[in-house]
């Protein structure tokens, strides 16, 4: 598999109490590769040490192909960026933006630029410090798709817009992603918006990669079953058994990974009784995972 | 050079002479000239004391005798190479610049000798017929800075050949040479910033300003006629230390409320010497130069030949009328209009470097934030 | 859109949208300011007997304008030159495909562009002034002297500004320890009863050549002799 993007243990202190350490990460060419944490997890953090925004204290950054931070104008020449907080000078109308941004990049496609200038509804003539939080996104997104970059980096490009707004956003990314087959990272805490796109998931907490995988690996695995008479001591368990609560007596539910349904015969021949398999969403498995990583933790 | 001694007692004298001015507060000017005199003569003896001691010294050392054209110098066995190549530099210029006048100084050789006492400078001096050095100096021993030296006490030898009359009215040496754009551009600074009225005159085109600031016409009352009201006040103000004792009233009235009796009966108690002159002498002795160059040939014989004026010798130098040569003296130095000295090369270049510097650290600013 | 502008006519762009009312006033203090002198000198001659010294003096005596003017534009310029850049923590910049040293080094060279504004604005005026009729037929002005020297100055606060504003907060925080360390051990110093003038000492270094701000002291005169 040809990695757009590669970390191999990762590590950087800012001083804070946080950090982040040994993160590896894998992000295949043409995914769009949903990253998804809490607020606070080190998504912005990972996602500025992957552009050379940020030194890491130690490790090794891969980006298409190209060495961080050391390749960083080879890359960023290649790679569009939507930051979490708008990063345009708000001083700058929209055209004086789009003239800045294009006299850096050489591969602005000033004719798509204009289509999606009004596609997006954006006034040439405005200044950027006016425009609404939805039309700033717009703007950001119209920013990175026009310089036509082989990897989009979005840092919450959604975050705090309203949904028709993101729906434009997404269609523009989308059918930006199928005409290029560019890759695409987007970090964001709106599971079901990454659900929908996504094909790769990875989710990150409190500095710690805590999975990465298809998407369809990930939707697929996670299931909630409601178990009677199970034993306390489980072996030669066929699947990964996240967490355990207890209801109505001898009844138990049980939080499990990697499970599909031929290893229903694992319970029979351990004395108990599954009653019930409940698929969960994307939003319920996400949540699962956090609550047993930090009861781990 | 004067040891401190000599220095001490010199400033002894001129302390006790300002001392006796204080005192006796003589407001003639008879009386005035008479104590100049004596503090006069008081340094001049203090000096030639020195100058003997001197010369006793140079004449006890064994010395090489060097000849370069009419020049001559004696050194000892240490500079004698130097003192060589020094009169080799100097003695080109002493002809053209002073005719058959030059033959003086076969007569008046350099001294140069080893200072014991501090062995990073030497000591020269110019020799006269009896073998006492005057115009003592020390001097760093390079060939610059001892023909700089030794081109000053050629002018200060040949300046004693002059009238005592072009001596007093110059108060200077006798400069030769070519003067230089340089040259001109100071005396123009000098000519426009000088605070008297007749060279303010002078200045804006009054041909008789201009003698007159030059003292080249005779003038009975220097203090009323060559300055006007502030210039007085200044002068006032200048003595404002001998003045204010004398008459303390009088001063007070002049220069607290302006009462211009008692400015003009300060300016009458002033000895006429104590006028300054209304140009430096510097410019009396760019004119002087001027005259010399223009005279051509033998310019310099006429001027310490001829007698009579300050005025007739200038114009004997130059071969023509003193109004005319005051005229082309005044058009040539208002002519001249050298650079600014509102920046200086040396602050263009530092200014320069040091923009270059923050220049070259902003670059290597981290990308790190 | 269909030709893409050049990276540095793009900034000096940027630049002179932020920097344009700074521009307009220093440029009309830097036109103004020697009318005003010699304006001032003009009176102050009429009323002195030597009326070129009274001229020179008061010209001079405007020294301080022309160094404040100077000093003032450089500050600003460099300052507004990284605002934008400081307030969104340099991600625009820091995301852009060029190497910080060239992006570093358009933004200073499109800063020194600009400064060409003030400085032709004060020779306009050093022009107009030394063609009036109030200047003493025995004095001269320096139109180009004076400009040149603006520009030095302007350069130089410019370029001091722009090295510390382009630096991170910890280097800025650098270059005000050691001013306040010196201003402490003056303090220190005096207080202990000695005689040894720190301050005095290193502005000695600092104004006079070839110090960092000799170009700021000294004449600043348009008419001199």
């Amino acid at each position: 598999m040809s990695l757009a993007i590669e970390t191999r243990d990762l590590r950087y202190r800012p001083g804070n109490g946080f950090q982040i350490s040994n993160l590896s990460m894998h992000v295949p060419r043409g995914a769009l590769y949903g990253f998804l944490g809490p607020n606070g997890a080190g998504k912005t953090t990972t996602i500025r040490l992957l552009l050379g925004l940020l030194p890491a204290q130690a490790g090794r950054i891969t980006v298409l192909g190209q060495t961080m931070p050391a390749e960083h104008v080879a890359v960023m020449s290649r790679t569009g960026y939507v930051p979490e907080r708008p990063h345009v000078y708000p001083t700058l109308t929209v055209d004086e933006a789009l003239r800045l941004h294009a006299a850096y990049h050489d591969r602005w496609d000033g004719a798509w630029a204009a289509e999606l200038l009004r596609q997006f509804g954006l006034v040439g003539d405005r200044k950027v410090g006016a425009l609404s939080k939805g039309e700033t996104g717009k703007l950001m997104m119209l920013l990175a798709l026009a310089q036509q970059p082989e990897l989009l980096v979005l840092d919450e490009p959604t975050d705090g817009l309203d949904p028709v707004v993101r729906r434009d956003v997404l269609e523009a990314l989308l059918e930006y992603v199928s005409t290029h087959q560019a890759t695409v990272l987007i970090s964001s805490h709106l599971v079901h918006e990454l659900e929908r796109i996504c094909d790769w998931i990875a989710v990150m907490d409190r500095g710690a990669m805590i999975a990465e995988l298809p998407m369809q690996e990930f939707k697929a695995g996670i299931k909630r079953l409601s178990v009677y008479n199970a034993p306390d001591q489980l072996t030669d368990v066929p699947f990964t058994v996240l967490r355990r609560t207890s209801f109505n007596g001898s009844g138990e539910q049980w939080l499990v990974r990697g499970w599909t349904d031929d290893m229903r015969d694992f319970f029979p021949a351990a004395g108990s009784t599954l009653r019930e398999v409940i698929d969960l969403d994307l939003e319920d498995g996400f949540v699962e995972l956090l609550r047993s990583f930090r009861e781990v933790k | 050079m004067f040891d401190a001694g000599v220095a001490r007692a010199a400033l002894a004298a001129l302390a006790l002479s300002l001392g006796a001015l204080r005192t006796g507060m003589a407001q003639n000017a008879a009386e005035y000239h008479r104590r100049l005199d004596s503090l006069g003569g008081e340094w001049h003896a203090a000096i030639g004391t020195v100058v003997k001691a001197d010369s006793a010294q140079i004449h006890a050392l064994p010395g090489d005798t060097i000849h370069a054209g009419q020049l001559l110098a004696i050194s000892d066995s240490a500079h004698v190479s130097l003192a060589r190549s020094t009169l080799a530099r100097l003695a080109p210029e002493v002809d053209s610049a002073y005719g058959a006048s030059a033959r003086a100084l076969t007569r008046r050789p350099f001294v140069i000798r080893t200072n014991e006492r501090d062995t990073a400078v030497v000591v020269t001096g110019v020799a006269d017929s009896m073998g006492v050095v005057h115009f003592m100096s020390s001097d760093f021993p390079n060939e610059k800075a001892l023909t700089n030296s030794w081109h000053n006490k050629l002018d200060a030898v040949m300046t004693a050949l002059s009238s005592a009359a072009l001596q007093k009215w110059l108060r200077a040496t006798i400069p030769t040479g070519t003067p230089s754009a340089s040259d001109w551009n100071s005396d123009r600074i000098q000519l426009v910033l000088a605070d008297s009225r007749v060279s303010q005159t002078c200045v804006r085109g009054d041909l008789t300003g201009c003698l007159e600031a030059f003292s080249l016409l005779p003038v009975a009352d220097p203090a009323f006629e060559l300055y006007d009201d502030a210039g007085q006040r200044g002068i006032i103000n200048a003595h404002g230390y001998l003045l204010r004792q004398s008459d303390p009233t009088a001063y007070d009235a002049c220069m607290t409320h302006g009462v211009r009796a008692a400015c003009d009966k300060l300016l009458r108690s002033m000895p006429v010497d104590a006028i300054p002159q209304p140009l430096p002498a510097s410019l009396r002795q760019s004119l002087v130069r001027y005259a010399l160059s223009i005279g051509g040939a033998g310019a310099f014989d006429r001027l310490v030949g001829t007698q009579g004026t300050p005025r007739q010798q200038l114009e004997a130098a130059a071969r023509m009328p003193a109004d005319s040569l005051v005229s082309k003296w005044r058009a040539m130095a208002l002519r001249t209009r050298n650079a600014s000295s509102t920046i200086d090369v040396e602050t263009a270049l530092a200014s320069i470097a040091w923009a270059g510097l923050f220049a070259g650290l902003s670059l290597r600013s981290s990308r790190w934030r | 859109m269909s030709q893409r502008p050049s990276q540095w006519r793009v900034l000096l762009e940027t630049q002179w949208t932020w920097t344009r009312g700074i521009l307009l006033l220093g440029s009309i203090v830097a036109f103004t300011v020697p009318l005003v002198s010699l304006e001032t000198a003009a009176g102050a001659a009429d009323a002195a007997s030597a009326k070129e010294v009274a001229f020179i003096g008061t010209m001079q005596a405007w020294s301080i304008g022309y160094a404040l003017t100077a000093a003032g534009i450089g500050l600003l310029i460099a300052i507004a030159a990284w605002s934008y850049d400081h307030r969104l923590r340099h991600v625009y910049a820091l995301s852009l495909p060029i190497a910080r040293w060239r992006y570093v080094l358009q933004r200073y060279t499109a800063g020194l562009a600009l400064l060409a504004l003030p400085t032709l604005a004060l020779l306009a005026g050093a022009e107009l002034a030394a063609h009036s009729a109030a200047v003493p037929a025995t004095l001269h002005a320096y139109p180009l002297a004076l400009t040149l020297r603006f520009a030095f100055a302007t350069l130089v606060a410019y370029s001091i500004f722009f090295g510390i504003s382009s630096a991170t907060a910890r280097t800025a925080g650098y270059v005000l320890g050691v001013i306040a360390l010196i201003i402490i051990a003056q303090v220190v110093l005096s207080s202990a009863g000695s005689g040894v003038n720190v301050i005095g000492r290193v502005s000695d270094i600092v104004f006079a050549t070839p110090g960092v701000l000799a170009v700021f002291s000294g004449r600043w005169t348009l008419i001199d002799v």
